[in-house]
């Protein structure tokens, strides 16, 4: 269970991996990842390698959305897993993030 | 300790010990069948501050140690009859959590004498002959971990009752705020509801009312997390809820609210996963709406029809973005309901598997028409998480539409012309014993054709009598309900107050008339008290998490006017209605 971030130059933005359940456990780690980085870069969660994810990680995912300019926000969620797209998909995130 | 429990020689050692020792250091017990080696040691341990005491055998030792509870203990390794090891036993069971330490003097040097001191429960070894300043040394050691080993008992004892503390208290609150939400739910004759809380405060909620055209409306909702934090927003959700619902409002206004309630109160990561159903009272139409809930499924008699998340949960954006309204579904009485929280879908079984995955598929393939399918989900469910902890809320209703419609009460156009009215003064020790409208008026036939009133009227009662009772006749303040502490001390003195036998009087009178199409109920309620601050309206909105000062706000709300006078001693609220 991680998170770890990179920088992919070839598409100008800012790629936090998941590793493992992606729940409230992770809320500090999820938190430092992004709170150094100026809001006007893009973001992309790769949940490839999450096993699960739960309602505290959708919060979480709305935080780092808020902190990337809310509505302007340029945050992609890819590599979901069945488990973890059907719980986006009820929540409907596909409004507030673009899911790849 | 007295200056009578130190024995003469330790005292003068204490008074012309060349070292001079700051304080007594405790009690030492010698377990040493060779009396001079106890002597020795006896005047040595006086002279570092100890207070002795002396014992040639294992057996006096045990009764010593059991009568003395001394610090530290020095032990003889052979002795005739119980042996210096098997004393030590003894003695660690008896000083069970406390850390006694037990030091061996033993001639013995040989490596398997020392393992089996230890394994006996010694902590340490001093080999005869012995000089003073090991000794000395040896102690210091030992009082140090003794120390710590009590600085860490002490805290663990602190935590322990401060674990208790907590959870009593968040029992006591869990139980009140239950209260203030579901109390005001309708009972539902044949409908099934299964909660089983994660924590002890829930994060689901299922609310339910009618609207005034006898519809019934059903909230089954789910916030972000669980614990204290998670239901902290459902206060402002039900009271939003049953409302609204009772004024009749529509299901986009009403969501409308909800959702800019939520938004103003939570923070940017908590939010409300909601299903919100509404059926009319002659059981022929249901509308839904879902936002972000597990599927809720409707089982007809030719088959399933899921009522699938369509959009954002509450609390998320500022306004509800725009979606399509589902289609309203028609329905025959012989029709069910079934929705669910996530707890119920991700629900693990001893191999980490979903229950949404492996078991619940079934459950549903095999619900046939008209089929209670409640027992089977909750015994399916059981047995896929055998053995396993459950880690998130779990919410379950099943409604059968003929059963929600058939309680349904008829539209008000029953209500009879003319009028009545109606007193209660209630005494001293009686003060709290008010009866609920419906137990007072029904038997008398009074609430005939007032049924879908009478909601909205209990409200009012008893919210004003509260009021009456704790500020008026009690004298409480609710400002004490400010901290979670107040909150509770709040509760535990009225509880007080009314139990030291208080005096008063709160007298409530009711009067309905009524002229066909309208009706009109007058409520004043009189208490014998000087009158009391909170009557006041609150001036600006207030948190809507605030714990107190909502029921006022309520009567306002469902009332067409609410008077104060006396001070607050006596109130008049006029609530009516025409259809």
């Amino acid at each position: 269970m991680s998170v770890s971030r990179h920088f992919d130059e070839e598409h100008a933005e800012v790629v936090i991996t998941i590793d493992g359940r992606f729940d409230f456990s992770l809320h500090k780690l999820f938190r430092d990842a992004y709170r150094d980085i100026e809001s006007e870069k893009g973001f992309r969660v790769d949940l490839s390698r999450a096993t699960y994810l739960d309602s505290s990680a959708l919060g979480m995912l709305l935080l780092l959305r808020e902190h990337a300019g809310g509505e302007q926000a340029r945050v992609c969620i890819s590599g979901c897993g069945e488990d973890v797209l059907r719980v986006l998909k009820i929540a409907n995130f596909h409004r507030l993030f673009t899911i790849e | 300790m007295t200056s009578a429990d130190v024995s003469p020689e330790s005292r003068a050692a204490v008074q012309s010990g060349p070292m001079t020792p700051q304080l007594q250091r405790g009690t030492a017990l010698i377990v040493d069948d060779e009396p001079a080696n106890c002597r020795l040691l006896s005047r040595m341990l006086a002279r570092e501050g100890f207070r002795t005491i002396e014992t040639l055998s294992g057996e006096q030792g045990l009764e010593l140690f059991e009568s003395e509870r001394p610090d530290i203990v020095f032990m003889d390794v052979m002795m005739p009859n119980l042996n210096g090891l098997e004393t030590t036993e003894r003695i660690k069971q008896l000083a069970g959590m406390d850390f006694v330490p037990v030091i061996f003097l033993t001639a013995l040097r040989d490596e398997e004498a020392m393992i089996r001191c230890t394994a006996a429960g010694g902590d340490d070894f001093l080999s005869k002959p012995f000089s003073f300043g090991v000794l000395k040394s040896r102690i210091q050691a030992m009082e140090r971990v003794r120390d710590l080993h009590r600085a860490v008992a002490a805290k663990q004892r602190q935590l322990s009752e401060r674990i208790a503390r907590d959870q009593e208290e968040q029992a006591l609150a869990e139980r009140l705020f239950s209260r203030a939400i579901t109390n005001r739910n309708l009972s539902l004759e044949g409908c099934g509801l299964v909660q089983r809380p994660a924590a002890i405060f829930n994060g689901d909620l299922v609310l339910t009312q009618r609207l005034p055209d006898g519809a019934l409306r059903l909230l089954v909702g789910d916030f972000t997390g669980h614990g204290l934090a998670a239901a902290i927003g459902a206060l402002p959700v039900a009271d939003i809820f049953h409302v609204m619902t009772r004024k009749g409002s529509d299901e986009a206004h009403l969501l409308a609210e909800l959702n800019r309630k939520l938004y103003q109160v939570l923070p940017a990561d908590r939010f409300m996963a909601a299903c919100l159903i509404t059926i009319s009272a002659r059981g022929d139409e249901l509308r839904w709406w879902n936002g972000g809930m597990p599927s809720a499924w409707l089982r007809t008699s030719s088959g399933l029809i899921e009522l699938e998340s369509h959009t954002l949960p509450l609390g998320i954006l500022s306004e509800l973005p725009e979606s399509q309204v589902p289609s309203p579904q028609q329905l025959a009485h012989t029709d069910r309901l079934l929705l669910f929280t996530d707890g119920l879908i991700e629900a693990v079984d001893i191999d980490g598997r979903m229950f949404g995955n492996h078991g619940f598929s079934s459950v549903l393939r095999n619900w046939s028409a008209a089929e209670d399918v409640l027992p089977r989900l909750v015994e399916a469910l059981d047995a896929h998480c055998l053995g396993c902890e459950q880690c998130d809320d779990i919410a379950i209703v099943e409604i059968p539409i003929g059963a929600a419609c058939e309680s349904a009460p008829q539209a008000r156009a029953r209500a009879p012309r003319g009028g009545w009215q109606w007193s209660l003064t209630l005494k001293d020790q009686c003060l709290d014993k008010l009866p609920t409208l419906e137990s007072a008026l029904r038997p008398l036939g009074l609430l005939d054709g007032l049924e879908s009133e009478l909601g909205a009227l209990e409200t009012i009662v008893t919210e004003l009598y509260t009021n009456a009772l704790e500020h008026g006749v009690l004298k409480l303040s609710s400002r004490m309900k400010c901290t979670p502490d107040g909150f509770e001390a709040y509760y535990q003195e009225r509880a007080r107050r009314l139990g030291a036998g208080c005096c008063g009087e709160i007298t409530i009178a009711i009067a309905y008339d009524s002229h066909g199409e309208s009706g009109q109920v007058r409520i004043e309620i009189t208490d014998s008290g000087e009158g009391f601050p909170e009557h006041k309206a609150p001036e600006t909105e207030r948190d809507a998490a605030c714990p107190w000062g909502r029921g006022i706000k309520l009567v306002h709300e469902l009332c067409e006017s609410v008077n104060f006078r006396r001070n607050g001693a006596q109130v008049e609220a006029i609530y009516s209605w025409s259809s």
